[in-house]
């Protein structure tokens, strides 16, 4: 059982809620928090090849704050010079880590996204904003694939009679390729009242029309929803009380670790771990069931 | 079509109005408080100005060809730029989003426009920068209908002199419009602090990439304009779209 098989809004508010919430966190428990959760997150989701792949984020996060330290030069502690006589100072370095970070674990839970918000959920969730404009999103992604199929087809058949897209020197290449691009264009054109005159007939601007979702709202989805509103109302508590921020600039100021701000600690580990807590849970459930039968 | 939903029209431009207002409100209120959150009150901004552009095609109750003809031309644009994948920057995308503005109008150049980022954007990654991508190629559509549209190009496409000079207004779009603010993107995201020297850097690292993309829009301008704007105008003749 995938995040994914909940309701969209659910998803959509979870990946909103927790990118925000990644950018503007500057303390270092929530950061190394975001990092490691969207890490284990998306190598959840993607297996091992994202695994390996997310340890790429670790060589940019030193390069970039190297590179921040040498163009940033506020803080108090002085390391070293670099090679233009300007100061590094442990503030900037540190400042650049920090950044990186933000910056890796975004990509990551934008990988995270990729994988649960697909192109129909973006639909369903636009559709109740604009559903002339979603009908049309749709349309649009159905012809994609379609035109491109069109055009391999109408190249197999020039392929034939020895013009297609690949055949000849250069300039036949790339006439033909023109003449490629030519042919699909108004093929794609010419077809397009088809669509338009099965589209009225289906009742196209008739009023009382509906879309068709397989999503529904159930009580799992309630109780998702309630469990991320109490988290997503405690961490933004300790945002009110300043559990979130530090300052870098001149120096590296943050307000004592209390056993108070634990809690709030707790429930951003909660909030950014429950999608992968669900499916392991769901997994672990099935697998059980399985050996029951 | 706009004539008889005048009601309608009338509230989008009262909408668009409110819009104009709340945007300078909004960036007045984040400065007041001393909220240094730039990406985000962008954000705010870009989404707010592309609002009205999604309003009135919602209340003009588009017919179906009409709506049929747009997705095509956008799914023209986004396939165009998945061919021309493995050549960096070169890409016909805004070329088809001009033409597109210009045979259809402005505000369906916008829609073109905009949801081809949109959309390309399920291909080749989303990120921060998709708002902004919208936002830019759908004003370049949108302008090329405002200044082409209505002066009957397909006829003076055929006019080599013509058809130069559109192809001269893609490189420019690209140059000074499209370039400049996805750099501005790149400044607000990858940048922490915002001053002369980082904007500087931005821009001058994103010439080479604008300067790529502009010649291949000036290029597929030059190629593409003529026959996409005839094949578009036979179809409207032939089926009575847009008319």
């Amino acid at each position: 059982m995938k995040f994914d098989s909940y309701h969209p809004t659910i998803n959509f508010l979870y990946f909103t809620s927790v990118i925000v919430m990644s950018i503007s966190f500057d303390h270092p428990v929530f950061l190394v928090m975001s990092y490691v959760m969207s890490y284990l997150y998306s190598a959840k989701l993607y297996g091992k090849k994202a695994f390996l792949g997310n340890l790429l984020t670790v060589p940019f996060i030193i390069f970039f704050a190297w590179f921040y330290s040498y163009y940033n030069h506020f803080g108090v502690t002085y390391l070293s010079q670099n090679f233009t006589e300007n100061y590094i100072t442990l503030e900037a370095v540190i400042y650049g880590a920090v950044i990186g970070i933000k910056i890796s674990s975004v990509i990551m839970w934008l990988e995270c996204v990729f994988e649960i918000l697909c192109t129909d959920k973006v639909i369903y969730l636009f559709g109740r904003l604009s559903p002339k404009l979603s009908l049309f999103i749709s349309i649009t992604l159905r012809m994609v694939p379609r035109v491109i199929a069109r055009a391999k087809k109408i190249n197999t058949a020039q392929r034939g009679i020895g013009r297609g897209a690949g055949q000849g020197q250069i300039v036949e290449k790339v006439k033909n390729s023109i003449r490629l691009v030519s042919m699909t264009v108004t093929w794609t054109l010419e077809n397009l009242v088809d669509s338009a005159v099965s589209m009225k007939n289906r009742g196209y601007s008739l009023k009382g029309r509906t879309a068709f979702s397989i999503y529904r709202f159930d009580n799992r989805d309630r109780i998702i929803v309630i469990i991320l509103m109490w988290m997503i109302f405690l961490i933004t508590f300790g945002y009110l009380l300043d559990q979130t921020n530090i300052t870098y600039d001149p120096m590296i100021i943050m307000n004592k670790i209390t056993p108070v701000s634990c809690v709030f600690y707790i429930s951003y580990f909660i909030f950014g771990m429950l999608p992968l807590m669900l499916q392991v849970y769901g997994e672990k459930k099935f697998a059980m069931q399985r050996k029951k039968a | 079509m706009q004539s008889s939903n005048k009601d309608n029209s009338k509230k989008t431009k009262l909408s668009a109005f409110m819009i104009m207002l709340l945007i300078p409100a909004m960036i007045l209120i984040t400065y007041k408080m001393g909220i240094r959150q730039y990406y985000l009150t962008s954000l705010m901004v870009i989404i707010m100005t592309m609002v009205p552009f999604f309003m009135s095609f919602e209340q003009r109750k588009p017919q179906a060809r009409e709506v049929v003809i747009i997705a095509v031309l956008t799914a023209m644009a986004v396939a165009s730029r998945a061919a021309f994948s493995m050549l960096p920057h070169f890409k016909p995308l805004i070329a088809i989003v001009i033409i597109s503005g210009i045979a259809l109008g402005g505000e369906a150049g916008f829609l073109v426009g905009s949801l081809s980022g949109f959309l390309s954007n399920f291909i080749f990654g989303q990120g921060p920068w998709t708002p902004f991508q919208m936002f830019a190629y759908g004003i370049a559509g949108f302008l090329a209908g405002v200044i082409f549209a209505k002066k009957d190009f397909v006829t003076r496409s055929r006019n080599k002199k013509d058809l130069l000079k559109l192809s001269f207004f893609g490189y420019l779009m690209i140059q000074l419009f499209v370039g400049p603010l996805l750099d501005i993107c790149g400044i607000l995201t990858l940048a922490s602090v915002i001053n002369l020297e980082t904007i500087g850097a931005m821009f001058i690292s994103g010439l080479p990439v604008n300067f790529i993309h502009g010649l291949a829009t000036f290029i597929f301008l030059y190629v593409l304009a003529r026959p996409l704007l005839e094949k578009i105008d036979r179809v409207k003749t032939k089926y009575g779209i847009l008319k």
